[in-house]
């Protein structure tokens, strides 16, 4: 679908919740098998990503209200899929999205102009992530 | 040679300001939890509080040699949130 | 020794300038505008501070004073004006 067509609820749910294609598929991954709860090494082992990347993606995604932390544990605590309602068809529509359409998904991810403060503290790192 | 009250009124503005900035410096790490915007914060939080050393030494003018210890440790702050932001 | 201080200050004030006018460059983002013209301000500040030091004929200690404040006063403009 062109990028128009990408439900505004959509464009709102990755604004204000995702902020890299990883957490993405963090995100994917929890609401495909929900209601499992997952540890930061589940995550690590089944993605095959390092430990700290799946951590990071995992804490980001908690301080919104889209995956929930369950428990504490030793492992650094379990993780949920927890949406509100009015989240979950955009959940399902961006599942569709990263299925059919990864690039444009990539595309809405990191192209949206960043907030005064983003901008503010990115212009402290010397060195720029890819796709600055 | 500057007078002592025009001195007094230019700190004390330039230590309002650098407090009013230090709160724009909390707000801004609440919304996106970068730890820069903390750094900043303390190191404004500082220079204000070397603007404002005439609240405790008698003997503020000229400045005694001893404050830049405040203001060190302000733009230490700076450069230690400089580095962690481009440590990750 | 408090003179090197400053120095160094004033080259960590620089980089922020710098910093900020690069990233102002790049996002179009206005506050990084004012931001970098506060530390501008900072570091004339403790330039004239290190003069003030090492210049014995010299009398800056009001003068001085001024970048400072208005450097701030651009921060807290830019603050106020475009922040979100």
């Amino acid at each position: 679908m062109p990028d128009l067509e990408v439900p505004y609820e959509v464009r709102q749910l990755i604004a204000k919740h995702l902020e890299s294609m990883e957490q993405v598929e963090v995100l994917l991954l929890l609401a495909r098998n929900a209601p499992r709860s997952w540890s930061v090494s589940d995550v690590a082992s089944e993605l095959r990503w390092p430990q700290r990347g799946a951590q990071q993606c995992l804490e980001e995604l908690s301080r919104g209200s889209l995956v929930r932390r369950a428990g504490s544990g030793a492992g650094g605590g379990t993780y949920e899929y927890a949406p509100t309602p009015g989240d979950r068809d955009s959940i399902a529509t961006l599942m569709h999205i990263y299925d059919t359409r990864p690039l444009l998904l990539g595309r809405l991810i990191y192209d949206r102009p960043p907030t005064v403060a983003r901008s503010f503290a990115d212009a402290f790192r010397i060195r720029h992530k890819r796709g600055e | 040679m500057g007078s002592i009250v025009l001195v007094s009124l230019v700190s004390g503005m330039t230590a309002a300001g650098f407090l009013v900035a230090a709160l724009f410096f909390v707000r801004y790490f609440r919304t996106t939890r970068d730890a820069l915007f903390i750094y900043f914060a303390v190191a404004f939080l500082l220079l204000a509080a070397e603007k404002l050393a005439m609240l405790v030494v008698p003997d503020w003018f000229p400045e005694p040699p001893w404050l830049f210890i405040v203001r060190l440790a302000a733009f230490i702050a700076i450069g230690a949130g400089i580095w962690e932001k481009n440590r990750a | 020794m408090h003179g090197l201080v400053y120095i160094l200050c004033a080259l960590t004030s620089f980089l922020c300038a710098v910093l900020l006018w690069r990233g102002y460059r790049r996002s179009g983002a206005r506050l990084l505008w004012w931001s970098a013209w506060c530390f501008v301000g900072l570091t004339l500040n403790n330039v004239l501070l290190v003069a003030d030091m090492t210049i014995p004929q010299i009398d800056l200690s009001l003068i001085r004073t001024i970048p400072a404040l208005v450097g701030v006063a651009l921060l807290i403009f830019g603050l106020v004006w475009e922040g979100q």
